[in-house]
């Protein structure tokens, strides 16, 4: 085989594997648009169990969104301002529910929540009860996505420019006003994607949520669990279903592609006042 | 009330390196640090505003005690009145030049509206020539236009104190001679006490009376511009003043 041969046989074989690749990525994508046509579609929404999972999952996660904003954003605050080894050992650590297996994390939640545990009896005694709650979903699906905009706040805030913060101080603000005048806008094309990202890992949150919450049909049943629950009787309903969250997911996408080119513009020009 | 400006006596210790830094500022004097790379000049000034804590020691700023391990006392930045400008300016990206002196006037003057306080801005920046650009942001305002927005921001928040740290070494070689005339003219006439890190021969003999050498975390020695030039004590002395402790300097220097 002569040299120019050799290249262009490596050519072909890359093209090939990357022809595989966008196959197997878009294909099913594709497949599940193509079968579900507009009247599917429409007709998937008369199943009943339709609009109220929908519901659900855009309540239970956008209060899961904010519960990891509210108590996500000092943490990651707080992690990005120390250095060392201790402060590497906890940033791992609290990454760790983004990669343990979803059925993992529900057991644990049960194991530690749950009726028959001590938590689950202390909460007991209040006549308070976590499992097969709206509480527990939330609870679940926090869980799993609070690691995702807190690693994303992490590297946001440490990417800050410290300087910057001691020029702030310097010039006479103390640290609130540095936080919310400077580190927050900074950070916050970054922020918004790891909120995107943490929103889009509750709303698809599946595993954690059946162990803990349970699949009841109006109040613990999310998208994903119609989903699955439809599937065995009406395909077309999971469908639908289906289609609702590869759009929220494309929005999800585009949002943040869109927070991160904003960021850069707002930085290297434009006039405001 | 006393006639100095500053008055340093501390040992700081950041990482591996270990700083010993005494100094002391008169009323109106510019003082120039130099010194090879690693000799602690910019931790000196970043310990002055406060973001390294001394281990033991006192810096007074005119009649003020800002830092005491004694008592112990340790003013947060925020109340040292220490203006601090920084190699690359330190101006906030997302703000425009109105808004980042403006940053610095709301610490002055919490009552007042907004509109007041970029009123007040615009003058700082009117002041030093720069208000045309009040509305653009730092990523398009050249060099010496980023330096006269980042001293009027200095200048909003009142200082008693001036830290500059190489305030040329940002800027293209061909402005810098135009720049440093307009900042030794602005030094003049603002009388403000001023302690700056520089680099080049060029600066220390513009902006500064006189003059410390580190070397190693210490000042090793001060003394006015023309006496320093005359007997430079280290290696690098002899390099900075481009001479040789066996050649008549001051034919150098004119």
């Amino acid at each position: 085989m002569t040299q120019g041969q050799q290249i262009r046989l490596g050519r072909a074989m890359v093209w090939l594997l990357s022809t595989l690749m966008v196959g197997l990525l878009l294909l099913p994508l594709l497949g599940l648009a193509l079968s579900t046509g507009f009247s599917e579609f429409v007709a998937g929404w008369s199943n009943p169990a339709v609009l109220p999972a929908l519901w659900l999952s855009l309540e239970t996660s956008t209060l899961s969104l904010l519960l990891s904003l509210l108590l996500g954003t000092p943490l990651a605050w707080l992690i990005a301002q120390s250095r060392g080894q201790r402060q590497a050992l906890a940033e791992s650590l609290f990454k760790l529910p983004m990669v343990i297996p979803p059925a993992v994390a529900g057991v644990a939640l049960l194991v530690t929540f749950g009726g028959s545990s001590w938590l689950g009896a202390q909460l007991a005694t209040l006549g308070l009860s976590l499992v097969f709650t709206k509480a527990a979903v939330v609870l679940a699906q926090t869980f799993v996505s609070a690691p995702y905009y807190l690693s994303a706040a992490i590297s946001a805030f440490r990417s800050v420019d410290s300087g910057l913060m001691w020029v702030g101080r310097s010039l006479g603000a103390g640290p609130a006003r540095v936080f919310f005048r400077i580190a927050l806008p900074l950070a916050a094309p970054a922020l918004f994607s790891g909120a995107a990202m943490c929103w889009a890992r509750s709303l698809g949150e599946f595993g954690a949520t059946l162990m803990f919450a349970g699949n009841l049909s109006g109040r613990t049943q999310t998208m994903p669990l119609a989903i699955f629950t439809a599937l065995e009787s009406d395909l077309q309903a999971a469908q639908a279903l289906s289609i609702v969250l590869v759009l929220a997911a494309l929005m999800v996408l585009f949002g943040t592609v869109l927070a991160r080119r904003m960021g850069r513009s707002r930085q290297e020009k434009g006039e405001n006042l | 009330m006393t006639s100095r400006a500053l008055q340093v006596d501390v040992q700081v210790v950041v990482g591996a390196f270990a700083l010993d830094l005494q100094l002391e500022l008169g009323a109106t004097e510019r003082r120039a640090l130099i010194g090879p790379n690693g000799s602690g000049k910019s931790i000196a000034l970043r310990t002055l505003i406060g973001a390294h804590r001394p281990n033991r020691g006192v810096i007074w700023v005119g009649d003020r005690c800002v830092f005491d391990s004694a008592r112990p006392l340790a003013l947060p930045p925020e109340a040292r009145r220490i203006g601090y400008l920084p190699q690359d300016y330190g101006l906030f990206p997302h703000l425009s030049a109105a808004q980042n002196v403006e940053f610095a006037v709301r610490s002055r003057h919490p009552q007042w509206s907004r509109s007041e306080r970029l009123q007040r801005a615009v003058a700082y920046l009117d002041d030093l020539g720069v208000a045309g650009s009040r509305a653009r942001r730092p990523g398009v305002l050249s060099g010496g236009e980023r330096q006269r927005v980042a001293l009027a921001r200095a200048l909003a928040a009142e200082p008693t104190l001036l830290l500059l740290d190489e305030p040329m070494s940002a800027l293209d070689i061909e402005v810098r001679r135009e720049v440093r005339s307009f900042l030794r003219q602005t030094l003049e006439r603002l009388k403000l006490p001023t302690l700056l890190v520089a680099h080049e021969l060029d600066d220390v003999l513009s902006l500064a009376d006189r003059v410390s050498l580190m070397d190693k975390g210490a000042v090793v020695e001060t003394a006015s511009v023309e006496e320093a030039a005359r007997r430079p004590p280290t290696a690098f002395a002899c390099e900075f003043w481009r001479t040789s402790p066996k050649q008549e300097p001051n034919a150098l220097l004119e």
